[in-house]
């Protein structure tokens, strides 16, 4: 499937429709997100794209090679885009400037909002806890379910943007006291620059990183997001070649699992979130195979979120997802070995409770996001004093 | 539309302009008994059931947990109009006592007088919100009590029936035409729309032109409209919300847009004005746990209106054991070419 059959148009406010009277007397009032200004200023046609690069800005991407004939070649995801000057890739953030390929993510986000950690989803990582989620435009996949399309078909300079650098986001986060920052809502692949600039700063005032991402990158730039994250959900979409091909914009699956396995092996926490879409990825058999692999490959503790489907973006016309195959596929993954299965997007359902795996008693009960009870004592079960897996320790690093 | 209601509205529509006044308003009142008032009745039932109806569908019941509470709310239905029935006498009585003393409560308030504090606290349930005097009185005879009694029992017992969650849910639970967000549609992971309309309203407020007066204005206006659906407020307490909205408005103006965004939902939040029904809610739900009356769980679950909507729902889950709602039956079987959609998974 092409890439250009999934444009999406924005809705929200676009820079470029600022008049340069107001783009003027925002750049008057908020002289702190200096850092960018530049960037915006070359989305106006107000300075040259030497003078932009001069300041840093946009700023080159980290993984890719340069071709003959200024061509360039990304390998930060397995789509290796290969661009000639002036066209801009697949994830949309990417955009070859004669023959250097620069990223117009850095710093400058287009969704900064704070949620409950729980919602990413990450049920077994700093509970209760709030953290702030951070997006830029553009995603290197193409999913035709998805919920923040405006943002992830959007190059950022179509979107409105909130310039956001390092030293603010340090700022804010000790002035607000916020714990974690959390990489979601559009893939983290495409800000990775982005994304290691804002650990730089804030990494040693003791602010933890999570991400969500579809892990469809490229194992050097993976291995060093997973030196600078916490903790990882992983959305694994469907577990067939064929559901990534027609519903993920012909992605290849067999990457994903791959990264699934680096990710593992690098030592942070990860946690799976599969979304159940009637009718083209709710057969039985295939979710015990998935539960099969996760067992074999990844072992019997990593979490698994079953998340019920809403009908989005280009898959309307679905119902949403019956809560009994949801209730089957939680079983099916028990039955295979899976400590610890919860059901997303469905609430309230005992599938949001975390219980011991040694004794079945109830260690935190959630109504969706919300923890209405946390009866687990330094990571163990009160009662029979397994040991449950997860970072439980709530305060900075 | 029956013929007989559309004559009278065309006989109305006609001879009103050429009546006089007093003929007219005589004319109106009959407009009144005969048409709208035995609709009220039935707009308020439907009312109820579309409440009820919504509140189903955001606790996703299973089987099991509809078929135990289709029997305690049958229980609740008959024991209500056994005792419904031995209390008429003691009803009718007590409805005149009631009349009487709210007669002379009329009179203190048309004189512009205190009530005197010898007057009983327990005169205090006229206040409570949907509760006619004819109902109010109802809870005066002395079996009442044991009524009561009989109702939290039942209720307790859906303590067993319910998870913790679905309790909370019907905690938080206020009755709607159209469900809230969290209730059937719950914010779902990785979803990034969530803001709140105070957080809207607030960015429309942070980027508009308003300043001085015409800010003062918009603000006006905006209570106005809170004012709707949180009850009224007297002079002083509204100019006190303008005055912290205005301070509000203030320091969104003086943040960055990043910053901002961050900050808006918790904002949004402090500048919330006080909501007077919620006041009056948490104060009757309060009164209700000090005397240990039936509360929340069976003014919904244990509610005779519920038995046939849920008989309906649990009627629909055994046909199709895929589907916990119409629509979802309806949808899954237009997605279906081999009758699959009906079989157990
Ligand atoms: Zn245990």
């Amino acid at each position: 499937m092409s890439a250009e059959k999934y444009d999406a148009t924005p809705t929200t406010p676009v820079l470029s429709d600022l008049s340069r009277r107001v783009f003027l007397e925002r750049l008057a009032r908020y002289g702190t997100a200096f850092a960018t200004v530049p960037a915006a200023m070359h989305a106006l046609g107000m300075i040259s794209e030497e003078a932009c690069a001069a300041m840093g800005l946009p700023k080159e991407v980290e993984f890719y090679e340069k071709l003959p004939n200024r061509k360039t070649k990304c390998h930060t995801c397995p789509t290796e885009c290969e661009r000639e000057p002036g066209k801009e890739s697949e994830c949309r953030t990417h955009n070859n400037k004669n023959g250097v390929l620069y990223t117009y993510a850095f710093n400058n986000p287009c969704i900064l909002k704070t949620d409950p950690i729980e919602k990413l989803p990450q049920y077994h990582f700093m509970p209760g806890t709030t953290t702030l989620s951070i997006a830029t435009g553009g995603c290197n996949m193409r999913c035709l379910y998805c919920q923040n399309w405006e943002q992830s078909q959007s190059p950022p300079e179509k979107l409105k943007t909130f310039p956001f650098d390092g030293a603010q986001a340090k700022e804010m986060a000790l002035h607000k006291k916020i714990p974690t920052f959390a990489y979601t809502y559009t893939d983290p692949v495409v800000f990775f620059e982005y994304i290691k600039d804002l650990v730089k700063h804030t990494r040693p005032s003791g602010i933890r990183h999570v991400a969500a991402s579809a892990a469809f990158m490229q194992e050097k730039p993976l291995l060093q997001l997973c030196q600078n994250l916490d903790s990882i959900t992983v959305t694994l979409k469907g577990f067939s070649e064929e559901f990534y091909r027609k519903i993920c914009g012909d992605r290849p699956l067999k990457p994903v699992l791959e990264s699934l396995v680096t990710i593992k092996k690098s030592g942070i926490w990860l946690e799976i979130v599969n979304l159940v879409i009637p009718s083209y990825n709710d057969n039985m058999k295939n979710i015990k195979e998935m539960c099969k692999w996760i067992v074999q490959n990844l072992g019997s503790e990593v979490p698994l979120h079953f998340a019920r489907f809403s009908p989005e973006y280009k898959m309307k016309n679905l119902p949403s997802t019956p809560i009994p195959t949801l209730e089957k596929a939680k079983e099916i993954a028990q039955a295979m070995g899976i400590k610890f299965v919860y059901l997303s997007n469905v609430a309230p359902h005992i599938g949001n409770n975390t219980y011991c795996p040694s004794c079945k008693n109830l260690l935190i009960e959630r109504l969706a996001f919300q923890i209405l009870q946390n009866r687990m004592t330094q990571g163990r079960c009160p009662r029979c004093g397994s040991k449950i897996p997860g970072i439980w320790d709530n305060a900075k690093k | 539309m029956p013929s007989k209601i559309i004559c009278l509205m065309l006989m109305f529509a006609v001879i009103a302009p050429c009546l006089p006044a007093d003929e007219l308003s005589q004319l109106q009142e009959a407009w009144v008994d005969k048409i709208i008032a035995p609709r009220h009745g039935e707009m308020q039932k439907m009312h109820e059931e579309i409440s009820l109806y919504n509140l189903i569908n955001g606790l996703h019941l299973t089987k099991q947990q509809i078929v135990a509470i289709v029997t305690l709310a049958q229980q609740a239905k008959e024991m209500r109009e056994r005792y419904l029935g031995k209390g008429n006498d003691a009803n009718a009585a007590a409805l005149q006592q009631e009349l009487n003393e709210m007669e002379r409560l009329k009179q203190f308030a048309e004189q512009g007088k205190n009530v005197p504090a010898s007057t009983p606290k327990g005169k205090r349930h006229h206040l409570r919100p949907n509760k006619s005097p004819k109902r109010a009185a109802v809870a005066a005879p002395p079996n009442m009590q044991h009524y009561q009694q009989e109702l939290k029992r039942l209720e307790s017992e859906l303590d067993y029936v319910l998870i913790p969650a679905q309790k909370q849910v019907i905690e938080d639970f206020k009755p709607c035409l159209i469900p809230p967000k969290n209730l059937k549609n719950p914010v779902r992971i990785g979803q990034a729309k969530s803001n709140s309309h105070l957080s809207q309203w607030l960015t429309r407020i942070r980027n508009s032109k308003h300043e001085g007066y015409s800010l003062r204005l918009a603000l006006q206006h905006l209570l106005k409209q809170a004012e709707k659906h949180q009850g009224s407020y007297k002079a002083d307490e509204r100019e006190t919300i303008l005055d912290k909205w205005e301070k509000g408005v203030a320091q969104a103006r003086a943040m960055s847009d990043a910053e901002f965004e961050i900050s808006k939902e918790e904002l949004a939040q402090n500048l919330e004005p006080p909501d007077k029904k919620e006041k009056l809610q948490k104060i009757i739900s309060n009164e209700i746990k000090t005397h240990n009356l039936p509360g929340k769980t069976a003014q919904f679950l244990l509610n005779p209106q519920i038995i046939p909507l849920l008989r309906d729902r649990l009627y629909l889950m055994l046909q199709n054991p895929n589907c916990n709602t119409q629509s979802e039956r309806w949808q899954a079987e237009s997605h279906c070419e081999d009758g699959s959609c009906t079989e157990e998974r």
